[in-house]
């Protein structure tokens, strides 16, 4: 499974247990549709840090990096790419 | 005396620890000490903090301990300064003197010095080290506790600054400080994510009204007020980060005032334990010392138990914060593990003492009186719970 794949399956398995991870479309506001709240960010960037090893400095708290699965996608890749 | 330890979990310090910079700041707060526990037990039943006292607080460095170099400061790591801390407590008679240290620290030089601005940093980040400038922070309204983020203070943008109205209550340092980081919301259409901002409002701007002094149960010399915000024109400058970020400071900023305020507990704890074994040593009933009486010892030993077990807690959650992680989980668990057990101890305490345990001219009762407040402020224990729970899968 890919790494987004695996953050997809986390969050629906955790906020929305109703939505197939399959369904979930990438570009869906999560925080406006209430799928996550602010808790729901700092156990989405706990599963971040401890499963998949990123590192999210305290300046990356912000919603807007976590309000799509395209944007956290955008996040990682970032990330990705500066490590490389 | 041997020196308490709090070692991160690996059993080793991280490599940046500066084991001899702890030992020379440990060894100096001794010089202190005197001058931190005299009369403590007036200003108690005052609910007042003396200025000597307080004084000296800054004039041993420790308001400087978190302040980058540059600004005059020591930038301690989360390890050293626990370590630091951890030790202040277990001399300092008083918690209500490093609870105010702990405050000045975590309210407002560790956001400034992580989040502010260059021109904010040099505003403030000097004063705030000489202690000169005291800081506070306010995010508790009369209706938002433990909601935090259903506060209704509003910041409202305008040419060259904010508008801030609100109210805030039980504002520890209130009638100290000279700045108040206060949280309020700035976007109404957002919510706890990106809706709220940090502001470091001068407390002498005009609008700005602090209360009388509110008594309380414990912690009677860390003094507290509520605040009112009456259309404050605050300056664009006063903005901590960015706009909307006051999640993320927030988040940021109670990691360390878990991390200060524990870490002296430890510290109390440690100091508790001293003394009530030394009591159980030298108080004779029945023809010998309690302490070789079974319902003594096995107090005692579980009074032990408790203070290892608290220690381990904040061992780990430093060793997260140094990791560079979320460390929510950690921080959370340490929080609910150390006030906890600070309590059941302090009871223990005052049992073993019978009724001179029970009289305040002993101090005894006091450690009970403080502990308490722990299991409710920077997050109560139920709410530490839910962060668990949550954190653990459910």
């Amino acid at each position: 499974m890919t790494q987004i794949a695996r953050i997809r399956a986390f969050i629906c398995a955790e906020f929305a247990p109703d939505i197939q991870p399959q369904d979930l479309p990438a570009d869906l506001d999560l925080i406006q549709s209430g799928i996550i709240d602010s808790l729901g960010v700092l156990k989405l960037v706990a599963f971040l840090e401890d499963d998949c090893g990123i590192a999210i400095a305290p300046e990356e708290l912000d919603a807007e990096l976590y309000q799509s699965l395209d944007a956290i996608a955008a996040l990682i890749d970032g990330k990705t790419a500066n490590a490389a | 005396m041997t020196r308490s330890l709090t070692l991160p979990a690996t059993g080793a310090p991280p490599a940046s620890f500066r084991a001899d910079l702890v030992a020379e700041l440990c060894q100096g707060l001794d010089r202190w000490q005197g001058v931190f526990n005299s009369n403590w037990q007036e200003d108690d039943r005052a609910g007042v903090l003396s200025q000597n006292r307080w004084q000296a607080v800054c004039e041993a460095g420790l308001t400087a301990l978190t302040i980058p170099e540059a600004y005059g400061g020591l930038a301690l790591t989360a390890a050293e300064l626990a370590q630091v801390l951890e030790y202040l407590g277990s001399i300092c008679e008083d918690s209500g003197l490093g609870f105010t240290l702990a405050t000045h620290l975590c309210s407002t030089c560790i956001p400034v010095a992580r989040f502010g601005s260059d021109a904010l940093k040099a505003a403030l980040l000097p004063a705030l080290a000489a202690g000169d400038c005291v800081g506070a922070h306010a995010i508790t309204e009369p209706d938002s506790g433990s909601d935090a983020f259903a506060m209704r203070s509003r910041a409202v943008p305008g040419p060259g600054g904010y508008t801030l109205s609100g109210e805030k209550c039980y504002i520890s340092s209130a009638p100290l400080a000279d700045v108040i980081v206060v949280y309020a919301r700035t976007h109404p259409d957002k919510g706890a994510l990106g809706g709220f901002s940090a502001l470091a409002v001068d407390r002498h701007l005009p609008g700005v009204t602090v209360g009388q002094p509110r008594s309380k149960m414990g912690l009677r010399t860390a003094p507290m007020a509520d605040l009112h915000f009456d259309a404050v024109a605050v300056p664009d400058g006063a903005l901590i980060g960015r706009e909307g970020q006051g999640f993320s400071i927030l988040d940021y900023v109670m990691k360390w005032e878990i991390l200060c305020v524990f870490a002296l507990q430890v510290g109390e704890m440690r100091r508790q334990l001293r003394r009530s074994i030394d009591w159980a040593k030298g108080r004779q009933q029945f023809g010998q010392a309690i302490g070789n009486y079974q319902a003594v010892s096995h107090r005692i030993a579980d009074m032990h138990m408790r203070l290892e077990g608290a220690a381990n807690w904040l061992s780990r959650a430093v060793a997260a914060m140094e990791g560079g992680g979320r460390a929510s989980l950690e921080i959370a668990s340490a929080k609910l593990a150390i006030s906890e057990a600070h309590v059941a101890n302090s009871l223990d305490a005052i049992m073993l003492h019978g009724g001179a345990g029970y009289m305040s001219e002993t101090g005894i009762e006091a450690g009970l009186r403080n502990a308490v407040g722990g299991l409710i402020y920077s997050g109560t224990s139920d709410i530490q719970r839910n962060r668990i729970a949550a954190m653990i899968g459910l």
